[in-house]
């Protein structure tokens, strides 16, 4: 059978890139013929891809068509294929976040969210990576939402060598704190840079933050953090990694001692799997699906209070019984995401068909 | 097909959390309720130390907040309504009006044009400055709640001499 898969992009070690690639994979292992169709890609993705013009228009398919931004040359190829649709919603962030700093990323994140309606009629098995995804969906009017959970695949952790250069320029004995994701306005990396700030200066002054992530497109956001650090009297302390290859990564968790999540708004937050899976204790804000992927490990903030979070950081690196308690919990935790649980889900989901 | 449990149902002191402290640390019941006590203290503790400016509360900016929102909103619809073409009138005379006025409009529709990218460009700046004065206001009035009386009293001082 075919089944290929449909994006706007393939970027490069993001986690719709990770699954699209996942489910390629297993597809290929059960005899099935799967391609990747992109209409871009990012330059450091190896993955091959086909171009839009390739999908076939005719024939028993399924395409699995990855909806996370808006695309005016997918949307227009979808009504056209031949086959069944399956869409896995990944979320969209919200438009009000871009407002500030890219009209063209408003507009985008926008129509994205628009598209969700009409998309209905088109779709026959509407999919998605968490509960909270879902319930978007069913507010929306889909029936019938499966979760296809994503895979998180932690086994590459230990396979790759860990950049020695970071390794040696941050594994210097003072506290790291860290976050990884895309420079967002709806991740908040502000409020990391707050928190940090505030232990920097009232608690432990030998202690850095390092913010693994880049957003080329909305410049006028980092341009805004870098002033945030500043105006913390910080800046020399805050690390703006940028996009980092999976060695510098696996080189940034092993060097890490805390792992602090802001953000207001996320589909999943794969990076709080891989902090977890590094055992390093995790300090996130209660908001989107975050809640849920933690499950019951962590530590789970409400609102804004920076000395407070900062004295949970404070709590979590220098109270050895209490970090104890946190990373047992973290371990447990990570069983939900072993990659077996992912390989049924798909598994199920194709026999289905 | 696996579904990942909502987690939620595991968490027991989601309200209470919210309503004391806005921290939910999730430990064996044993250890939580003293964490919390040092992590309330700590925070007090160091907030004496910060600067009063960083504390102070922030109540003047509600109001001065809430109008500019106001502002925007008001600018975003009448953008909405900007070069519309009406008539109060009715009948035959009213669809002539309608049909003067288009025309009109035609002639100038590059001005129209220009005017709308200007306050395309003002409605980003005010709504850029409206989030981070939300922002800013959202975090400064939760980091006042870790305030004691004595640091309040200090800062009142600070402000007077």
């Amino acid at each position: 059978m075919q089944i290929h898969q449909l994006l706007a992009s393939l970027e490069y070690g993001d986690a719709v890139a990770n699954q699209a690639l996942a489910i390629q994979r297993h597809l290929r292992s059960w005899g099935h013929e799967s391609d990747i169709f992109a209409p871009s890609r990012h330059p450091l993705a190896t993955a091959p891809t086909r171009p839009l013009a390739e999908l076939p228009t005719s024939g028993s398919t399924m395409t699995l068509y990855h909806h996370a931004f808006w695309s005016e040359q997918i949307h227009e190829c979808l009504g056209s294929l031949s086959g069944r649709l399956a869409m896995i919603y990944h979320n969209v962030t919200p438009a009000h976040y871009f407002a500030p700093y890219s009209g063209e990323l408003r507009d985008s994140a926008l129509r994205a969210r628009q598209a969700l309606g009409p998309l209905r009629t088109l779709v026959d098995e509407p999919l998605t990576v968490s509960e909270f995804n879902r319930a978007e969906l069913r507010e929306a009017g889909y029936d019938g939402v499966e979760i296809l959970p994503l895979p998180v695949d932690l086994s590459g952790f230990d396979e790759v060598e860990p950049s020695t250069d970071v390794m040696a320029r941050y594994g210097d004995g003072w506290k790291n704190f860290l976050f990884v994701g895309r420079l967002a306005p709806n991740k908040r990396q502000e409020d990391v840079i707050r928190v940090f700030a505030w232990y920097h200066r009232y608690v432990d002054t030998a202690s850095r933050l390092v913010l693994v992530g880049a957003a080329p497109e909305i410049d006028a956001y980092r341009e805004d953090l870098v002033r945030v650090a500043q105006a913390s009297r910080v800046a020399e302390h805050v690390v703006f990694a940028g996009k980092v290859s999976f060695s510098e990564l696996v080189a940034y968790y092993r060097v890490a001692d805390l792992f602090v999540c802001m953000s207001e708004h996320e589909g999943f937050c794969a990076p709080l799997v891989e902090a977890m899976s590094h055992d390093l204790p995790v300090i996130a804000r209660a908001a989107g699906a975050v809640p849920e992927t933690l499950g019951d490990a962590g530590v789970l903030v409400y609102g804004r209070s920076v000395p407070r979070i900062a004295e949970v950081a404070r709590l979590l690196l220098n109270d050895a019984e209490l970090r104890r308690d946190v990373l047992t919990r973290q371990r447990a935790r990570l069983a939900a995401y072993a990659p077996d649980r992912f390989v049924a889900a798909l598994r199920d989901f194709v026999e289905r068909l | 097909m696996g579904v990942l449990q909502p987690k939620e149902m595991s968490r027991s002191s989601d309200k209470a959390a919210s309503d004391a402290g806005g921290v939910d640390l999730i430990l064996p019941e044993t250890r939580a309720p003293s964490a919390r006590v040092e992590m309330e203290e700590g925070a007090r503790a160091r907030a004496v130390e910060a600067p009063p400016l960083a504390l102070r509360r922030t109540d003047g900016l509600a109001p001065t907040l809430r109008a500019l929102l106001e502002s925007v909103e008001d600018l975003r619809s009448q953008m909405e309504r900007f070069g519309d073409v009406t008539t109060s009138r009715e009948g035959l005379l009213g669809r002539i009006e309608l049909a003067m006025k288009s025309v009109v409009r035609k002639l100038v529709q590059r001005h129209l044009d220009q005017e709308k990218e200007v306050h395309v460009a003002l409605l980003n700046v005010l709504e850029r400055l409206s989030v981070a004065l939300r922002a800013e206001h959202e975090l400064l009035d939760d980091n006042a709640s870790v305030l004691t009386e004595d640091a309040l009293r200090r800062d009142r001082r600070t402000k007077e001499g």
